[in-house]
């Protein structure tokens, strides 16, 4: 072969390469949101839900996408699609997410279980931000209906916030009659820093409970609790990942143990993500009195562009000021 | 006129050698979701394509992202076949032909290596098994010494 041929060999290789980079950056991204947008008004539920995935990942730039998701979110009928589309809400846009949650609220008290079911599914996947479903979600924990508790306990675990009311929750649910929703309540408590002295109890109570898995599960959780992640390790991770919601939402449920982090969180206020800046104003709120350096950052917070990062901003300076007037 | 047509063969031989490796080595994790989609779980291949094109670009398994992977030890050795057969002698058809066997027994080892670890992959499904296509890369790079080796000898035999 002449060196003129493996040249041109080598060129064609480079030239399939940068097509192939070509390719995937189109794919990724912003640019992707448009393909992504045209999958979500596919009729295929598969193509819909990676769909929703994708856009979840993307974030705030899949803006555009914003209305199909809600349309998705909140159709009528029974769906997949709904808890995956509202999923996918709160990265990209908190109001949009509120409103998906408005929307599922009073389908909990539904007549049919099925669309309680759906409603405590939906709630749960939107995370955090459905904080204000939680005195509902409490409303139904007793629901005749076990695979409704079931949703109910999940959804509470997946909301976590506010800690204390969440975690009276899942304590009744740690009685509950049926293995299956006790199960799933034990499950809340694994790795996820919730823990109360009547947590630890009814944990241990469980540790004999008549079925098999539920009791494992108790007794693993309990080993668990002996060695806690602590603050310093969701601190490193809200450092070195991409994704700040989990350590976030760690942080959030350790309430005033987490103090240490405030000077981060107080950082994170200003991130450019508003899930973000939500969950660092929801974990000040839960730190309480001793965030007090963080006030001036709220106070700031206070103008944020996001309404739903103001309201949290500002349930945080009250749970500081309160509390602060309260141990004064 | 021989040694021209000869020579014509062996630039052929290389190229193809060259072309299969890059291009079984993007396409391999793709013909084998197919395969297995269709073997497996029973799908048409039109079923089978669709498949493989929403998942694509899939957040968490991008089956694009797999099939760069895999083809970085191909690509590597294309490259590698291209200069080692490009500039070997072509009148030296002892030194030519041990050569080509390295390369083409490395070559099939490859493919037959990666593809057996995709089909496995998809046909027993485990929480860990993406860490195969991690591995596998590295794994392969490490074979290739290791198969040029055994080609080579086998060329020393064919070839005396």
């Amino acid at each position: 072969m002449t060196r003129r041929q493996i040249g041109l060999n080598l060129g064609a290789l480079v030239a399939l390469m940068a097509l192939l980079g070509v390719v995937y950056w189109q794919h990724t991204g912003a640019r992707a949101v448009p393909g992504l947008i045209d999958a979500l008004q596919s009729h295929d539920l598969q193509a819909q839900m990676l769909a929703a995935q994708g856009l979840k990942d993307i974030g705030v730039p899949a803006q555009a996408a914003v209305p199909v998701l809600v349309e998705l979110a909140t159709a009528n009928g029974r769906s997949s699609i709904h808890s995956e589309a509202a999923g996918a809400l709160p990265p990209i846009d908190l109001s949009a997410a509120r409103k998906v949650m408005i929307t599922w609220l009073p389908k909990l008290q539904d007549p049919d279980p099925q669309i309680r079911r759906e409603a405590a599914a939906v709630l749960g996947a939107l995370g955090p931000v459905a904080k204000p479903a939680v005195h509902s979600l409490l409303g139904i924990v007793d629901d005749p209906n076990t695979v409704v508790r079931d949703r109910v306990v999940r959804a509470l675990g997946a909301i976590a916030l506010p800690s204390d009311m969440v975690m009276g929750g899942l304590l009744q649910a740690l009685r509950d009659p049926e293995w299956t929703v006790r199960y799933a309540a034990v499950t809340q408590f694994s790795f996820n820093g919730l823990s109360s002295p009547e947590s630890v109890a009814a944990l241990r109570e469980l540790t004999q409970d008549s079925n098999q898995t539920v009791a494992r599960l108790a007794k693993l959780v309990l080993t668990s609790r002996d060695h806690p992640i602590s603050v310093s390790v969701h601190l490193l991770t809200l450092d070195q990942s991409n994704d700040r919601t989990y350590p976030l939402l760690q942080l959030a449920k350790l309430g005033p143990q987490a103090v240490e982090a405030v000077p981060k969180l107080s950082s994170l206020l200003t991130s450019d993500k508003p899930l973000e800046r939500y969950l660092a104003a929801c974990a000040l709120e839960t730190i309480g009195p001793t965030a007090k350096d963080a006030a001036p950052y709220l106070q700031r917070s206070l103008e944020d562009s996001d309404p739903i990062v103001r309201e949290a901003a500002a349930e945080a300076i009250q749970a500081i000021e309160n509390k602060k007037s309260a141990a004064s | 006129m021989t040694t021209q047509r000869s020579n014509s063969l062996l630039t052929t031989f290389t190229l193809l050698i060259y072309w299969s490796c890059i291009l079984l080595g993007l396409g391999i994790p793709w013909i084998a979701t197919i395969a297995v989609d269709v073997w497996k779980h029973d799908q048409s291949l039109a079923q089978a394509t669709h498949q493989l094109q929403l998942h694509l670009f899939a957040p968490g398994f991008s089956l694009f992202l797999v099939a760069i992977f895999n083809a970085v030890p191909f690509v590597l050795l294309a490259i590698f076949t291209l200069f080692h057969l490009g500039l070997a002698p072509s009148e030296d058809r002892k030194l030519w032909g041990r050569r080509g066997t390295g390369v083409l027994v490395t070559a099939l080892g490859f493919v037959g290596f990666s593809a057996w670890t995709h089909v496995m992959t998809l046909w027993y499904p485990d929480a860990q098994g993406a860490l195969a296509y991690l591995f596998l890369p590295v794994l392969l790079l490490g074979l290739m010494p290791i198969g040029y080796a055994l080609g080579r000898g086998v060329g020393t035999l064919i070839f005396r």
